[in-house]
Parts: C-alpha cells; structure tokens; sequence
C-alpha cells in the first residue's frame, strides 16, 4: 500500500526532512511511526498524501507513484486516504454532522444522500447524538473522534494519523487507539505518527522509528 | 496495479462521479485527469460491488450542490451587510458612470433624428426663368414622396426677407438690381437617408432650370460625428470601468480567500478539487457582480429621473416633445451579463493565484 524507496526530502535553506528512507507498508497493515520532534514523521505523511514532493527516491501508495502523478490528479488521491490531525483542523463554522459529510460532499454526494453514511461514522466513534453541536461544544478527545469519523466516512483504503492523541489523556488515547484498530480489522491500512513510546509499545503492531530523518529501526510484530 | 481495492465500490461510484466532479470545478480548474485512475480499478475489482449505495450524481445532485453553494455565498455577503454594500457600491458606481454616459448619447441621438433633424434641400434656379417651370418644378416636388414640404421663394420675397436682416437694408438698395435667385426650399421627409438625398440632389441638379442645389446637411452630421465619438467613449470609459470592476471583485475575493485560509486547506486535503474549492468564491464574485449591477440601474434610474425635468425644460426652448427615455431591456441585459462574467473573472484571477500555493513542491 505504501513503500518509500530511498526516499530524501530536503528543504530549501539546507534542513534535511528524511533521508534515504525505505520500508514497505503492506495493504492491511497497521504500523506505528515513533521518533524525537523533527525526527521526520510530519514530513513523512505529507509526502504520502502529497502535500509535498519528495526530494529525491520513489514513493508508491496504491500502486502509484507519486513522482508521475500529475497535481491535477492530486485531489483523487487525497480522496483515498483518510487523515487526522493532532490539532483535529475541523471547521468550526459548520456542525459536527458537516464536518464529517465534507469528503462525501466533495465526492460528489448530494447531502441527502450521505446522510445514512455521517451517521454510520458518527456511532462509530459514539458521537452520533452530537451530530448538531458545532465543534466549540465538544471536548478535546470529542473533536479528536470527530476528525476521525470524518477520515473513515468515505471508506477510505488508508488512514494517516498525525499525533492522534497529542493531546489527550492516556484513557482517551487508547480508546482512539482502539478505535484505528477496528477500521485496520476491516482491512483498512493504518500508519499512525506518534512520540508516545509507552502506548505505542502498549499496543504491539509493527513499528517505525525515525531519527533524524532517517529510518533507524523497524520492529515486527511482536 | 490495484489500487485501494477495499474502495473498489466506491471508485465504481467515482466514475459516474468524474463528469459531475469535473462540471462542479469551473472551468479550467477543474482536474482534467479527473478520475481516470478510477476507470482502471472499477474493471478490476468487481467485489462488493454491492456494498455501498453510489453516489448517484445527476444533473439533480449537481443543481442542487450549485444552488447550495451559492444559497451559502450569499448569506455569507449578508453577514457583513455594510462590508459587502459599500464594495457593491463601489462596483455600481463603476458601472453607472459609461451606461448614464450610453443613456445620455443615445437620446440626443434619438432628438437629433427626430427633431427637425433632416437637412433642407435648396434649389437655386436660373435667372430668369419662367413661371411655368418654376410652376413645374414645384409641382415635381410635391409628387416626390421622399420631400414633406415644399416653399417657394421669390427673388421679390428674398429681397425682403434680407432686407430685414440688421446692416443690410441699404445694400440691395444701392446695387439698383436685384441680384437674388428664385429659391425653391425642400424638406425632406423624416425617413429619408442621406444616401437617398444624395441621390435626389443629383437628380434634381439635372432638372431643367435649376442653377445649383445645395443640400444643407453639415450640423447634422457634426452632431453625428460628436455623438459616434461619445459613443466610443462610453464604450471605452465601459472598458476601464469594466477592469476596475474586475480587480474590485479580485480584491474582495481575495480577502476572503485570506480569511478562509483554513478551511481551503481542509477541502484540500481531504480531496476537494480545485474547482470544489473556488466554487463558493465564485459565486461570491458573481453575486457581488449582480448586485453591483442591479445597484448601478437604481443609481441610472434616480438620476435620470432626476434629469428628466430639466431635459423637460431644455426640450420646451426646442420646441420638441422629447421625452427622456431609459436605457432599454438590452442595456439592463448587457449590464447584468457584465456583471456575472466581470464577478467569475476577477474571482478566478484570485482563486488561481492563491491555487499557486496549494501545488506540492
């Protein structure tokens, strides 16, 4: 699903982001990806969902390579793999229900039609009875879970997740945690960026470990 | 070469999507590959096919996703009411200044054409001449469709008409003769063309005893000339104000564009195209063109209304019954279409420069 290839990306002004990273993330994987602030784990998620362009090497997700996708093209990827954010980047004019419609309403569904699909999302993470609260009104770890129902409501093949539970206590994050864990038992692929050591080893999938910018371990299942 | 396979279903629906996706961007920037990534796998991953109801996107769907986007960029104007009027204003005002100019032109054309606006035609005949041809002659003119009235003026007649000028009783007095012709004076009807006077001219010059024919036609085409001139000004002055328009509308769009940093970024991650993404400015630039010209036709209509009596007063010195009269259902139309395309113009140019920073590097 993802394999990075050599990959390199350094900024202008010398600041090196990854440096000759390889690793294959197979289709149905969950993964975890460690590693110090500025290690490259940011940068990493961004060259998969193209928000930038990887210096040098070949990124792969889907079978694609991203090195010939055109930018038009961009948005159809984008389309295939749900993302959330340490700081959940909702829109706060709009409820909870049309922040979790948005991907389907930019795929081209008409609001009625996604309906059923927002709600299945929002009793997923549990918070369907909030569906008419604008973000403001929810706590943390609810904004967190919003962002999460709005990643899966497409039935994307991939989820990102960038520092998922930055924020959040440790009961909260393992729930959220739980939560990547029965979209990767549906087959979902799953790679999750996270500095919190002790939950990812809790967790027990393969990891990744940055340092850097460049891939110093990856652990097996253990 | 399989993509995302647990999504087949979904890029199934993708293809019955991509037109729509692709008619929702306006213009050029909707994706122009939209989609065909899609095409591959909807042919090889057949399985759950079932699975997902999809995304039916009709006509219907489009409309309705248009009509809500657009419902939103309104209201988003009305939230800031003074804001969005003055820059209205500001958009009307640059439109009401060519189409009153255009207004202006155009009815001392219609007066030009209507009152008394039709040169005299007179004839000079040789000295000399008979009654009976002069009789003749009169009569050829009256038969004439294209002259409404005919008057007659005798060399005795001429005398007297000049001798009443100031300065010039004793002239023709000392002279002992009278040195006038008999003048025959035309007036042509009002349908007449130019093109159809000249033609009489030449054959009237043939006519036996006449001298010379003079057809008297130089104010009119100076006013002609003054007013085909004004009229390429307004259309020029139409021109200038039109750009300003657009970069108002640019302007304004952009500011937006700045304070919706956020939620562009957001559409843009999760897959909003860059159509998507513009739609809602678009529409702002459209709306604000429209109301900035259904303000500019208030503005044209309270000031000619307010002209309207001194027109009254200026047409009573001429005698005329001229009435002020409006601009017409056309100019409305043009000014109204001006008004959209300008709006799509000036928020694509905003949208597109700031699409510059959406691109990976």
């Amino acid at each position: 699903m993802i394999r990075f290839d050599g990959v390199s990306k350094r900024y202008p002004g010398g600041h090196v982001g990854l440096e000759q990273v390889s690793f294959h993330l197979e289709r149905g994987e969950i993964a975890f990806l460690t590693g110090h602030s500025g290690a490259g784990k940011s940068t990493l998620m961004k060259l998969i969902m193209l928000l930038e362009r990887a210096s040098a090497g070949q990124v792969w997700v889907g079978g694609h390579n991203l090195r010939t996708l055109k930018n038009s093209r961009i948005p159809y990827l984008r389309r295939n793999i749900g993302v959330v954010f340490q700081d959940h980047q909702l829109l706060f004019d709009r409820t909870v229900f049309d922040n979790v419609a948005l991907p389907l309403l930019i795929a081209g569904y008409s609001s009625s039609d996604c309906a059923g699909r927002v709600r299945a999302a929002l009793d997923m993470v549990g918070l369907l009875s909030k569906e008419k609260l604008f973000p403001v009104a929810l706590s943390g770890g609810e904004q967190q879970r919003v962002g999460l129902a709005r990643a899966v409501v497409n039935r994307p093949a991939l989820i990102l997740a960038d520092e998922p539970t930055g924020n959040l206590d440790p009961q909260l994050s393992t729930e959220i945690m739980k939560l990547f864990e029965s979209f990767n038992q549906v087959g979902v692929t799953v790679l999750i960026a996270s500095h919190d050591l002790a939950l990812v080893a809790r967790m027990r999938h393969r990891i990744l470990t940055l340092d850097h910018g460049r891939l110093v371990a990856d652990q097996e299942v253990q | 070469m399989s993509l995302f396979n647990t999504n087949s279903t979904r890029q199934q629906d993708g293809r019955r999507q991509r037109p729509a996706d692709d008619k929702a961007g306006v213009g050029k920037f909707a994706g122009k590959n939209a989609g065909s990534t899609v095409h591959k796998d909807a042919h090889t991953h057949k399985r759950g096919a079932n699975r997902q109801t999809a995304a039916t996107l009709t006509l219907h769907s489009l409309f309705s996703l248009h009509r809500q986007v657009s419902k939103d960029a309104l209201s988003r104007l009305l939230k800031n009411p003074v804001a969005s009027l003055l820059n209205s204003l500001l958009i009307a005002v640059a439109f009401s200044l060519p189409v009153m100019l255009f207004v202006l032109v155009s009815n001392v054309q219609v007066l030009g054409a209507t009152w008394d606006g039709q040169p005299k035609i007179s004839i000079y005949l040789n000295n000399g001449v008979s009654q009976k041809i002069i009789d003749q002659r009169i009569a050829d003119y009256r038969e004439n469709p294209l002259i409404k009235e005919v008057v007659y003026i005798s060399p005795e007649q001429g005398v007297s008409d000049f001798q009443q000028k100031v300065g010039l009783q004793n002239v023709i007095a000392q002279l002992g003769f009278n040195p006038l012709p008999s003048v025959i004076e035309l007036l042509p009807a009002s349908e007449a063309s130019f093109e159809q006077l000249d033609d009489i001219v030449i054959h009237f010059q043939q006519m036996d005893g006449v001298d010379q024919v003079r057809l008297d036609r130089q104010w009119v085409q100076r006013l002609q000339a003054i007013l085909t001139m004004l009229e390429r000004f307004a259309l020029m002055l139409g021109g200038i104000l039109g750009l300003t328009v657009v970069l108002v509308i640019s302007n304004t769009v952009r500011l937006s564009i700045e304070s919706r940093r956020d939620e562009i970024k957001i559409i843009s991650m999760v897959g909003g195209t860059r159509g998507f993404i513009a739609m809602p400015f678009i529409y702002m630039g459209v709306w604000y063109g429209v109301i900035g010209a259904v303000l500019a036709q208030v503005i044209v209509f309270s000031l000619l209304t307010v002209l309207s009596h001194e027109i009254k007063n200026i047409a009573g010195l001429y005698n005329s019954e001229m009435v002020l009269s409006g601009p017409g259902f056309s100019v409305l139309g043009i000014l109204l279409l001006s008004g959209i395309v300008f709006g799509v113009l000036g928020a694509m140019s905003s949208c597109y420069r700031h699409f510059q920073a959406l691109v990976p590097d």
